[in-house]
Parts: structure tokens; C-alpha cells; sequence
């Protein structure tokens, strides 16, 4: 049960008119139970790298191993139950589906798995608890500021009690006061056995990451913070 | 002069039946724009749905459920309106008649003095299987297509 990534040799190119290049030959190990955080100027690919690493874009060479899982990228089906079982993703905003209450976005990864929709009800409630929006289950995303939305993403990325977490610039659109509560909910999930990866334009957050990957140009530069 | 009635009837029966078919299309036509414009206005949600693990087959399955509510609710709905249209068809013609001061039907050439109409239980069955496997076929395209789309263009659809 060692749950891990291991991307090897990872390129991502773009063909049109002329090929862009913007990952380029990346190999790392990502390893439980530490945080990583992804900084780069902007276009520099972090974007790319989370994408690919949820099983939502395709490497163009190279490959993805997710607890020994070697990931295939033709099999859709099986990469999109990992991502429901193992993945949760917070993006910079908009990560709720506008049509549904915040404890209907929380439950219904859960559902898709368990198929048991009292339990799943149950789970979200504790998880809304856990980030303090209780007292906004039935309110839909429009309803909710920013940073109550991202809140409920964050519960909702963690229905399924991920081993990984991936956040694309999680306070993009926030200002620092609810990035600072953000960012202490994200850091608080470090377990044992979780990966947490998160990319952000914020030194101070980045900084405390236990790994810091830089990017640039397409490649990536380790900066091990706390060793 | 009943033969060149009856040919006569025979044309205007032929010619409804393809101004209804027209119809049909048309509406089978609204189906498919009605579902392209909602894959489009739901993109993001799609790309929602694909982050939290939710497969193509059941994104398919979502919007091709949608044009088939649809289709099956206006198919009942047009039954329902239809039947009603047969039954109360004299009173509807002398209404309308009425109001705008016109003979609609008019005795001397259909030799009829009252608007006949036939409620046949097997016609209404055909047509309104005819009409739900219509909007199957029609709802099949956009919805195949909202599973089709690249997941990452779908994040950053706005
Ligand atoms: N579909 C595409 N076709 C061509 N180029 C693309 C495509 N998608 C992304 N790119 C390019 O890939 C590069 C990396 O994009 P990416 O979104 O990963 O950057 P990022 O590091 O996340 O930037 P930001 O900090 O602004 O979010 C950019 O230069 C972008 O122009
Ligand atoms: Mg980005």
C-alpha cells in the first residue's frame, strides 16, 4: 500500500502552426505525507503539470505511475474512477456546480462511488463542519462569497478521502485573509499518507511547502525547504 | 362526382401528412439545438463533473436523458392536446367559425354537416413511438457530443 507518483521522462507538447513545448522530459517522485508547492511564472506550465497529473490531460511521451499504478492514457474509464477515488482537485475558482447546494456538490462524488446516498449525505455534513460552513448547506454557489466557495471545494475534494490532492492557484481570486484560511484548511490535511501538491503565484504560501518545485521553460527545479 | 371527391380527399390527406412529417422534423430539429446550446451553456460543468471522476459514458447518459425527458414529455403532452383536439372537434369548429364569421368545413362540398374524427387507439400508439424514437435519435448526437469534449478546454470555458 505504498501510495506514491512517479512521473518519468514527462513531455507535453503542443502542435499548432509551430510545436510549443511546455513540459520537457520531467521526471520526479512525489511521496507521501509531504506537501508540494509549484511556482513558475505564468505560461510556465504548472497548469499543464496538475492537469496531467489528475488523469484529465494526456502526456504527450513519458509516464505517470500513481501507487504503482501504471497509468494508461487510452483507458479513460479507469482514470476516471482513480481520479474519483483517489484525486481531489480544487481549482482557482468556479468549482461548483452552480445547479446544486453546497452540500449536494460536497455529497455527490461520494455518491458516485458508494452509491449510498444517506451515508454520503452524513460524510458531506462532517466535512462541511470540518471547514466551517455548516450554516450554508443549502445555499447554492451564488450564494456563497469566494472563499465560502472554495471551502466547500475543499470539502468536497476531500469526500473520497483522497491520497492526493491537487490545487491549481486554490486562492487565485481571494483576498489574503481568506488565503491565509485556505491555505492553514490545506495544511491541515497532510496525513500520512497524502500527497498534497498545490501551485500558487504567493512566495509566502509556497514557501511553506516541505518541497518547492520551480518551473520554467518547461523544466522543473527542486528546492527542498525543510531538510 | 364522389370519385373526384374522393381523390381530392386523398391529395389533402397526403399533403397533411407531409406538412405534419415537416413538422416533426422541425421539432426533432429544435431537440438538437434546444441540447447543443445546453452542452454549451453546462461546459463547465462538464468539466466539473469530469474533476470529480464522473466518466464520458455518464456525461452521455445526462444529456441524452434530457432531450429524451423532453421528448417524452411533449409526445404525452401532444397526445394528451390531440385527443382532446378529436374529441371536441365539432365544438372547436363551430367556435372558431363563430368568432371569425367563416364556414370552415363547409356542408355543400363535403357533403357532411359535421367534422368527423376517428380516435384510433393503434394510430395514436404508432405516432407517438414514431415520436419518442425520433427524439432518441436526435438526443444521441449532442449528447455524444458533450462526452467528446477535451475535459481541459472545458475547465477554462468561462
Ligand atoms: N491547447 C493549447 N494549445 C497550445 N498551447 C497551449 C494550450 N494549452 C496551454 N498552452 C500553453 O501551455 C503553456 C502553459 O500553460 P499553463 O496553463 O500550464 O501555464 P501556468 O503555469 O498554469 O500559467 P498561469 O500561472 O498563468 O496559470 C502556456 O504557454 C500556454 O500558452
Ligand atoms: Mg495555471
Amino acid at each position: 500500500m505504498n501510495n506514491f507518483i512517479k512521473i518519468k521522462n514527462l513531455t507535453k507538447k503542443y502542435e499548432k502552426n509551430k510545436s510549443i513545448k511546455v513540459l520537457d522530459d520531467i521526471s520526479f517522485n512525489f511521496e507521501p505525507g509531504k506537501t508540494y508547492s509549484i511556482m513558475g511564472p505564468s505560461g510556465s506550465g504548472k497548469s499543464t503539470l496538475l492537469n496531467l497529473l489528475s488523469l484529465i490531460d494526456d502526456p504527450t511521451t513519458g509516464s505517470i505511475e500513481i501507487s504503482s499504478n501504471k497509468i494508461k492514457s487510452n483507458n479513460k474509464v479507469e482514470n476516471d474512477l482513480i481520479r474519483a477515488k483517489k484525486i481531489g482537485i480544487i481549482y482557482q475558482d468556479k468549482n461548483l456546480l452552480s445547479d446544486f447546494t453546497a452540500l449536494e456538490n460536497v455529497y455527490l462524488p461520494n455518491l458516485l462511488v458508494s452509491k449510498e446516498k444517506q451515508k454520503s449525505v452524513d460524510l458531506a455534513k462532517k466535512l462541511i463542519k470540518n471547514v466551517g460552513m455548516s450554516s450554508r448547506i443549502n445555499h447554492f454557489p451564488n450564494e456563497l462569497s469566494g472563499g465560502e466557495n472554495q471551502r466547500i471545494a475543499i470539502a468536497r475534494a476531500l469526500i473520497n478521502d483522497p491520497d492526493i490532492i491537487l490545487a491549481d492557484e486554490p486562492t487565485g481570486s481571494l483576498d489574503s485573509d481568506n488565503a491565509k484560511l485556505i491555505f492553514k484548511i490545506l495544511f491541515n490535511l497532510k496525513k500520512k499518507n497524502r500527497i498534497i501538491i498545490f501551485a500558487t503565484h504567493n512566495r509566502y504560501f509556497a514557501n511553506m511547502a516541505d518541497c518547492k518545485i520551480m518551473m520554467n521553460d518547461g523544466n522543473i527545479q527542486i528546492i527542498n525547504a525543510t531538510i | 362526382m364522389n370519385k373526384s371527391l374522393f381523390s381530392a380527399l386523398k391529395v389533402e390527406r397526403n399533403v397533411m401528412f407531409i406538412i405534419l412529417s415537416l413538422i416533426i422534423i422541425v421539432a426533432a430539429f429544435n431537440i438538437i439545438s434546444g441540447l447543443t446550446i445546453l452542452v454549451k451553456n453546462k461546459t463547465r460543468d462538464i468539466g466539473i463533473l469530469k474533476s470529480i471522476g464522473v466518466s464520458n459514458k455518464s456525461i452521455k447518459k445526462i444529456f441524452f436523458l434530457v432531450g429524451f425527458f423532453i421528448g417524452t414529455l411533449a409526445t404525452l403532452f401532444g397526445v394528451v392536446v390531440g385527443t382532446l383536439f378529436s374529441i371536441y372537434v365539432e365544438s372547436i369548429r363551430q367556435f372558431i367559425s363563430n368568432i371569425f364569421g367563416i364556414s370552415l368545413f363547409p356542408e355543400d362540398i363535403y357533403i357532411l354537416d359535421t367534422l368527423p374524427a376517428e380516435i384510433n387507439i393503434n394510430s395514436i400508439i404508432i405516432i407517438s413511438l414514431c415520436s419518442i424514437f425520433a427524439t432518441i435519435l436526435v438526443s444521441i448526437y449532442p449528447a455524444s457530443k458533450a462526452s467528446s469534449l477535451n475535459t481541459v478546454k472545458t475547465l477554462k470555458y468561462e
